[in-house]
C-alpha cells in the first residue's frame, strides 16, 4: 500500500501502544528481504563480491549507485536500480566549471537520506530479527542486533550552488579560503538493542472505542559508530584562475575492538484508538533520551593528518520523532475497501503515505502513494489462505542522484 | 593507515560512478591565456615562436594515467599574410618523455606529434587547424600513459610577415576511473 504504516503490532517500533493492539488491520506477514538476492555474483552491477570472484567483470559492470539503491531497499528486488550515467562531462575554463551528463543535462551533486548530523542520536535503526520475551500481561523484553546508516548527505553550499548555476566562479574568489564548498556528511551505527515495553488496553470510552496506551524504554550497547564530514573548497592562483581544491576531512570513530565505549537509552510513548471500523494512533519516539560514544576524532587537511584527539560525543536530551497513522474500513456491497494513511515528522526527514486496499474473499488488491525522500508509488496483491498469507507488491521509488522511477518486487509471507 | 585512507578517498570519488561510466574532462586552456598574448606577428626578425619558450617544453604530470582511454588536443589559429611575398606557416606540436631537455632535437625520445602547414599569398588569410588524437597505438598516447610527459608547440614562418591569432585551444581526455581499482 505504498509503504503505509497500518495500525497494529507491526507498527510498535513507531508507537509502543500497538504492542497490545489487535492485529486486524495489519495482516501482512514477514517481509522477505528479497533485495539480498541482488548481492549474489549473478548480478554483476550490484554484487560487490564479484570484485573477489571476477575483478575484470567488476571493473566493467559494477555500479556503486545501483548497489547503494538496492542496499537501501532490501525489502524489494529492484528491477531497474538507479544507474550511474554512462558519461560525466567536466568542462573547465577560466570562467568556471560545469558538470553535465553525456546529454548535456546539469548534474548538481545534491543527495540526502535520513538526517545527517554531527553528533550521535538515540534513534537507532530497527533491530534485525529481535528475540522477544513476554514478561506478563502487556509487558515484554526484546533483544536484537542493529546496524545501519543514520544519514548521508552530499550538497554544494549556497555559494557554490549559485556559482554553478551562474556558470561563473567570481563569487568564490572574494576571500581565501573560498566561501564556496562542496560538503558531505555520513554516519553509521551498530550495536545491540534491549527494549522493555509495556502496553495495555484502557477501559472502553463510550462513543469512541477502546483506547490503548504504551511506553517503551530502549537501551543500546554500542559496537561501533563512525561519523565523517568532508569539505572541498576551490583554490585560485594570483590571476584568479582555478588551481585546484583544498580538502578538509574530519571523522570520528568509536568501536569495541579499539577499547572505545558507546551506549544510549531513550523513552518512547504512544496511544492508539480502535473504533471498530476505524483506528488511529499517535506515537512519540525519543521523547527523552541520551547517548554517548567515546572514541577518536581525526582531522585531515589536504591528505595530512593535522589533529587526532580522544573525545566523547554526546547526543541531545530530547529529539522527538512523531508518527500519526490511521485506517478506515468501508464495507461495500461486494467486498470491502480499506483506506489508510500515515505521516512522520519531528527530528527526522518528513514522510507521508496514503494507501487503498480492496478485499474480496481471500484476495486483496492494493495501491498506494507516498513521499519519503522522493515520490513512491505501490501496487500489490495478497492471498489470505487458512494456513498462510502471501503478499506480492510492485514498489516504486525515486532514483537517488540521477532521478527517474525505480521499480521493484516485494514479497511478504505470514503463517 | 595510508592505503585504507587512499582507498576510501578513491571510493568517495567513485560514488555515483560505475564500471560503465566514462569521465570526460574538457579543458579550455586558451581561456587561461591573457587576451593580449593570444595574437602577435611573425616576421623576418622573429620567424619562429615556441610555446613555452623553454626548449624542454612544459612538464605535464598525469596522475591516474592508467585510467586514460583516449584524448584529443585541438588548436586553431587565424593567420593573415600582411607582407608582400607568399608565406608558408607551420604549426607543430612536439612531445617527449619526462627526462628530455630539448623537445626539438629528435633525440632522447621526443617526437613530432602533429604538424599542419598553410601557404598564403600576400593579403590572404587562412586557418591553421590542428587536431591531435591520442588513441591506443599512437606514440603520443604512450607518452601520456607513462604518467608524465613534456609538450611544446612551435610556429614557423618561411616568408616575410604574418599576423596570427589563436582562436581555440582545448584538451579533452576520456578517463575510466574504475581502471584505477587495484586487484584484490
Amino acid at each position: 500500500m505504498g509503504g503505509v504504516l497500518l495500525p497494529g503490532p507491526s507498527g510498535q517500533g513507531a508507537n509502543p501502544a500497538y504492542a497490545s493492539f489487535p492485529g486486524k488491520w495489519d495482516g501482512e506477514g514477514f517481509q522477505v528481504p528479497v533485495g539480498l538476492l541482488r548481492f549474489l555474483p549473478l548480478f554483476p552491477d550490484t554484487s560487490p563480491f564479484i570484485y573477489f570472484t571476477d575483478p575484470a567483470s567488476f571493473r566493467n559492470n559494477f555500479d556503486f549507485l545501483s548497489t547503494y539503491d538496492q542496499a537501501t531497499h532490501l525489502g524489494s528486488f529492484l528491477l531497474n536500480p538507479a544507474r550511474s550515467p554512462d558519461e560525466l562531462v567536466f568542462k573547465v575554463s577560466a570562467n568556471g566549471i560545469s558538470i553535465t551528463d553525456g546529454q548535456g543535462n546539469n548534474l548538481m551533486p545534491t543527495f540526502q537520506v535520513g538526517t545527517a548530523s554531527d553528533r550521535p542520536s538515540t534513534s537507532i535503526p530497527q533491530p534485525f530479527l529481535p528475540i522477544r520475551l513476554g514478561l506478563g500481561p502487556g509487558t515484554y523484553l526484546s533483544l536484537g542486533p542493529f546496524m545501519g546508516p543514520q544519514g548521508i548527505r552530499i550538497a554544494p553550499n549556497p555559494d557554490l550552488e549559485q556559482a554553478m548555476k551562474d556558470g561563473s566562479f567570481d563569487r568564490c574568489k572574494v576571500s581565501t579560503p573560498s566561501p564556496c564548498a562542496l560538503e558531505a556528511q555520513a554516519s553509521f551505527i551498530s550495536g545491540i538493542s534491549v527494549a522493555l515495553g509495556f502496553s495495555t488496553p484502557l477501559p472502553e470510552i463510550p462513543g469512541l472505542g477502546r483506547v490503548y496506551a504504551g511506553v517503551r524504554a530502549e537501551g543500546f550497547y554500542g559496537l561501533g559508530y563512525a561519523e565523517a564530514s568532508a569539505q572541498a573548497r576551490p583554490t585560485f592562483d594570483q590571476n584568479g584562475n582555478p588551481s585546484g581544491a583544498n580538502y578538509e576531512v574530519r571523522y570520528f570513530l568509536s568501536y569495541r575492538g579499539g577499547g572505545d565505549m558507546g551506549y544510549g537509552l531513550r523513552g518512547d510513548v504512544g496511544v492508539a484508538v480502535d473504533g471498530g471500523d476505524w483506528a488511529f494512533g499517535l506515537g512519540v519516539q525519543n521523547l527523552l533520551g541520551f547517548s554517548q560514544w567515546s572514541g577518536v576524532e581525526v582531522t585531515v587537511v589536504d591528505g595530512t593528518e593535522t589533529a587526532r584527539t580522544s573525545t566523547t560525543k554526546k547526543s541531545g536530551f530530547s529529539a522527538p520523532v512523531f508518527t500519526v497513522n490511521g485506517a478506515y474500513r468501508l464495507p461495500l456491497e461486494v467486498g470491502a475497501l480499506l483506506l489508510a494513511a500515515d505521516t512522520r515528522f519531528g527530528a527526522t526527514a518528513p514522510a507521508f503515505h496514503f494507501g487503498l486496499e480492496y478485499a474480496l474473499g481471500p484476495v486483496a488488491l492494493r495501491t498506494g502513494l507516498g513521499v519519503e525522500g522522493g515520490l513512491r508509488f505501490g501496487l500489490g496483491a495478497g492471498l489470505n489462505l487458512e494456513a498462510v498469507t502471501l503478499d506480492l507488491a510492485l514498489t516504486t521509488h525515486q532514483a537517488p542522484l540521477v532521478g527517474g522511477t525505480v521499480y521493484g518486487l516485494a514479497l511478504a509471507v505470514g503463517f | 593507515m595510508k592505503r585504507p585512507l587512499m582507498l576510501a578517498a578513491l571510493l568517495l570519488a567513485l560514488a555515483a560512478c560505475s564500471g560503465h561510466t566514462v569521465h570526460r574532462i574538457e579543458v579550455d586552456f586558451l581561456s587561461f591565456v591573457p587576451e593580449a598574448n593570444r595574437s602577435g606577428t611573425l616576421d623576418l626578425t622573429t620567424a619562429q615562436v615556441q610555446v613555452p619558450d623553454d626548449p624542454a617544453g612544459q612538464l605535464v604530470p598525469v596522475p591516474g594515467a592508467e585510467a586514460l582511454l583516449e584524448g584529443k588536443v585541438r588548436v586553431k589559429a587565424e593567420v593573415a599574410n600582411t607582407g608582400t611575398l607568399p608565406a608558408q606557416v607551420d604549426l607543430e606540436v612536439r612531445m617527449g618523455p619526462e627526462g628530455d631537455t630539448n623537445l626539438y632535437d629528435d633525440t632522447d625520445g621526443d617526437l613530432e606529434a602533429k604538424r599542419v602547414s598553410l601557404t598564403l599569398d600576400p593579403g590572404a588569410t587562412g586557418t591553421l587547424d590542428l587536431t591531435l588524437d591520442l588513441a591506443p597505438g599512437n606514440p603520443a598516447f604512450d607518452l601520456v600513459k607513462a604518467g608524465s610527459f613534456r609538450i611544446g608547440a612551435r610556429l614557423n614562418l618561411s616568408g616575410e610577415k604574418v599576423d596570427y591569432t589563436l582562436t581555440q585551444g582545448e584538451v579533452a581526455l576520456r578517463l575510466k576511473l574504475f581502471n584505477l581499482i587495484p586487484n584484490p
